[in-house]
């Protein structure tokens, strides 16, 4: 399979791919990781005139963490980087099982973690753990920056909020919490190299006084055309103790939220289904978590 | 539109000519002659193309060539040492691993990578930094433990040479 013509381009700083954008506006793909790009190059999903190698850029690469704040992660960061990092293990273990379940070690090598939230794949790892994190995403074209939610960055099925002279420049995961624990799981096909076919990330806070749910955010992966939140599941569990009763509730709600499609992975009744004992599972992991 | 591209490949620098669409594996396989390197699925799925880039497995089917400049590419024809093959290749003969031989190329680049980020991977590890490469002769069993063996030697070794 030959790659269509395109003519490549490798930019020589951040100042200059965003001046190359403005230029070529609409006409540019840009190349980091290549797991999905390549691959859509290949099957002529996409056809852009300009092939920009933004790969070696290294201002969009890297992670930093303050405690207490949070952690800001370059948008060319390997996810095999972050899968690697005691800090994304230890302080966001959920955003840590999202990359863990990505694919095969080689495309964690090349993939970036911007990558997976600017493919906008509904199926993607990583956007359902970060918006329960409740991540922002930082653009920047020559007009400036703008910061906005995760959740309002991925749009739909291969759609995001990226103007065509915009890159994502970073991440910013802020701390959890206080006294939070979250939890991501998936199922899918198969262990190695799946693409799910339902996911769910939970981050919940309890109240130290009784036990309530004091923060919570739930969020479905692979079962709409972007990440999903739970929101009236949350409402429900909001300020209530999370009794067996009220968790078998809330499981039904939450795939009561969900809107599955069939497709060659799974039917969407059993995505309903899925996602109730998802939600069930992965709400218990995190309440076991804080004891 | 072709340009001359040199690229660092198993320690030696080659300059070829390449379009700005060519695949490392199609440079590899059809310009430099580097043909254990195999080209299967084409999509990223099989592992069978994988080559070693600055320390990590990567996919040479979903890697442009023009990518690779000033990279340090290793394929399976560069791992052994001076006519000795590597203990990988080694065990994989000695334990059985290969069969119809499509996959052992790539199976070997992923283990080697993963041997030089671990030298003490426990089978699970193993079977985790495999996970990208498909054997469809069912070899499994025997190539986690050709992978085991190789690890205990390439230890042997490490401890005899610091000894000496």
């Amino acid at each position: 399979m030959h790659l269509p013509e395109f003519k490549y381009l490798v930019p020589e700083n951040k100042a200059a791919l965003l001046l190359l954008l403005g230029e070529h506006q609409g006409a540019v793909e840009l190349l980091s990781g290549g797991t999905d790009l390549i691959n859509d190059l290949k099957a002529r999903v996409k056809q852009p005139q300009y092939v920009v190698d933004i790969s070696s850029l290294r201002e969009l690469e890297g992670l930093s963490y303050e405690k207490g704040k949070g952690l800001t992660v370059g948008a060319a960061t390997k996810l095999a980087a972050l899968e690697r990092s005691p800090v994304v293990k230890e302080c966001y273990p959920a955003l840590h099982e999202g990359i863990r379940v990505i694919g095969s070690p080689q495309i964690r090598a090349m993939g970036t973690i911007g990558g997976n939230s600017c493919n906008a794949s509904p199926c993607a790892d990583t956007p359902p753990p970060l918006i329960a994190y409740r991540a922002t995403v930082r653009l920047a074209s020559k007009r400036g920056t703008r910061e906005l939610a995760l959740e309002d960055f991925i749009l739909g099925n291969r759609m995001t909020a990226r103007q065509p002279d915009e890159i994502l420049e970073s991440f910013f995961v802020p701390q959890p919490w206080p006294g939070s624990a979250c939890r991501f799981s998936i199922v899918g096909l198969r262990e190695a190299a799946e693409i799910d076919l339902a996911s769910v990330a939970i981050c919940c806070a309890l109240d130290a006084k009784g036990g309530a749910v004091k923060e919570l955010r739930v969020v479905m992966g692979s079962v709409g055309p972007m990440p999903l939140r739970a929101v009236q599941t949350e409402a429900m569990l909001k300020g209530h103790v999370p009794t067996a009763d009220l968790i078998d509730k809330a499981a039904d709600c939450c795939a009561g939220e969900a809107k599955p499609i069939d497709d060659q992975r799974a039917s969407a009744a059993y995505r309903h289904q899925a996602i109730r004992a998802l939600f069930t599972r992965t709400f218990k992991e995190v309440l076991a978590a804080l004891g | 539109m072709k340009q001359v591209l040199s690229l660092n490949i198993n320690g030696h620098d080659r300059d070829v000519m390449v379009s700005h669409e060519d695949l490392l594996v199609d440079v590899l396989r059809d310009q430099l002659g580097l043909i254990g390197t195999k080209k299967g699925c084409g999509h990223g799925s099989c592992g069978t193309c994988t080559v070693i880039i600055d320390g990590e497995a990567v996919l040479s089917c979903l890697t442009l060539a023009l990518s690779s400049q000033g990279k340090k590419i290793t394929t399976i024809e560069g791992i052994e040492k001076d006519g000795a093959l590597h203990p990988l290749q080694q065990s994989f003969i000695e334990r059985g691993a290969v069969q119809c031989g499509f996959c052992t190329p790539g199976m070997i680049m992923s283990a080697a990578a993963l041997l030089s980020h671990n030298k003490s991977p426990s089978i699970e590890e193993i079977k985790i930094g495999l996970s990208g490469n498909l054997c469809r002769c069912t070899g499994y069993v025997k190539i986690v433990d050709a992978v085991e063996v190789a690890a205990a030697k390439m230890r042997q070794l490490d401890a005899a040479q610091k000894g000496a």
